[in-house]
């Protein structure tokens, strides 16, 4: 499951994101997110990327299976679901793995 | 020891805590004061499910003309609709036996969303946001003991339904019911049963809970101890090897489901008999020496049972 590389180094987590469905792709999908923040921030960042407007549904999840909650933090969930080292988000407009 | 699984988690199921909901008093809009609101808020059910609509209904007519969703506080800090009653009541409730009196005192508040500090989506009337909250909890903690989430995607829609409605009305034998299919899947070869986590949520404060990546038993095959995943969770507040995890656990209070926890019990033993609907076994930690205060209010909130059902009786 989550053997090899540490989740969290220097205070980072390494996270790769893929788009699902109807919504557009990044042009770089990884990116290095300061590990100490909550979960929130990675959908308040990755909305920064795609320009999404507030009003607009944004879904994360993480292994393709479920939503983290906005208040928990990065670290733990890096640390509980990566792999070799990267937390692998999808991202959707519409609710994908209800 | 099976035997005791069950009669522990029933236990737990039965725990209420009493509480008394007032309205903000600078949200009153009528002249006439509204009655307090008495409620049996279940231990292991959300705010939401257990007292949002009877807060709409009761003081509804006395609130601010365009409310927004409701939210809860108790001796002064906002309570996150996210975390479990009895935790919350064991984080937040005055440990003092001076003002440790039951009922739970909360404030509800139609105005001044905290949205800092709580998640918006709870409190609504309509229970969407809740729901999905609590099936991603429980997908996370499958996930980390079975290392996917398969037996929560392969439950039928009836099985989901009927676990959903358990929670909202604190049903435990329809979460029985459905509780059997989300073990482990017999196909669990041992290599990823070895590396199986543990689903547990330490609670300290208002802040985030932690959530540690521990598996249940030790590279050694021995199992692991409460004190143990408390010193990985925690290395800089734990000593590192589970007898200094143990010393320093003794000068605070570590709770499960209002109860001082057996600090050597093995954690894949707490997780089983103790766990959450959502599947996480939630502990309590607080700075300050267990009282007998503490204790008595734990057992007191718990309601059910005699002193036969506590905590140590499979250890």
């Amino acid at each position: 499951m989550a053997d090899g590389k540490e989740a969290v180094r220097e205070g980072k987590v390494i996270v790769s994101f893929r788009n699902v469905g109807a919504a557009p792709a990044l042009r770089q999908s990884k990116f290095r997110i300061d590990a100490e923040q909550r979960f929130g921030a990675v959908t308040t960042f990755l909305r920064k990327q795609l320009q999404t407007a507030d009003a607009e549904s944004l879904f994360v999840y993480v292994n393709a299976a479920f939503a983290p909650s906005p208040d928990e933090l990065i670290a733990d969930v890096a640390r509980c679901f990566h792999v070799d080292g990267v937390l692998s988000l999808h991202y959707c407009t519409t609710p994908a793995w209800g | 020891m099976e035997a005791d699984v069950g009669r522990i988690q029933r236990a737990v199921w039965e725990g209420r805590v009493p509480a008394v909901i007032t309205l903000a008093r600078d949200e009153l809009t009528t002249l006439e004061q509204p009655r307090e609101l008495y409620l049996m808020l279940p231990r292991q059910g959300y705010l939401p499910y257990a007292a949002t609509r009877e807060v709409y209904d009761h003081f509804g007519a006395h609130a601010p003309p365009c409310p927004g969703e409701v939210w809860f506080e108790a001796s002064g800090v906002p309570l996150r609709w996210t975390v479990p009653i009895g935790v919350l009541f064991d984080l937040h409730a005055p440990t003092s036996a001076a003002e440790r009196l039951l009922p739970w005192r909360l404030v509800a508040h139609f105005s001044n969303f905290p949205a800092a500090a709580v998640l918006r989506g709870g409190g609504a009337r309509d229970m969407t946001a809740v729901a999905a909250h609590y099936m991603n909890a429980l997908k996370q903690s499958t996930y980390l003991r079975c290392g996917s989430t398969q037996p929560v995607m392969s439950l039928s829609t009836d099985a989901q339904r009927t676990l959903q409605r358990s929670i909202e009305a604190g049903r435990y034998a329809d979460y029985v019911a459905v509780q059997a299919q989300l073990s482990p899947p017999q196909s669990m070869t041992n290599e990823r049963r070895r590396k199986a986590r543990v689903a547990v949520r330490i609670h300290r404060d208002a802040g985030a809970w932690l959530q540690p990546a521990l598996s249940a038993l030790h590279d050694d095959g021995h199992a692991r101890s409460l004190a143990s995943v408390l010193s990985c969770a925690l290395p800089g507040e734990f000593g590192g090897c589970e007898a200094e995890a143990e010393a320093e656990a003794a000068t605070r209070t570590v709770l499960i489901h209002g109860v001082p926890a057996p600090l050597r019990a093995p954690i894949d033993w707490l997780c089983a008999a103790c766990a959450h609907p959502d599947g996480f076994l939630h502990v309590v930690l607080h700075a300050r020496a267990p009282t007998a205060a503490r204790a008595a209010g734990g057992a007191a909130a718990q309601g059910a049972a005699g002193p036969d059902h506590g905590v140590e009786a499979g250890c």
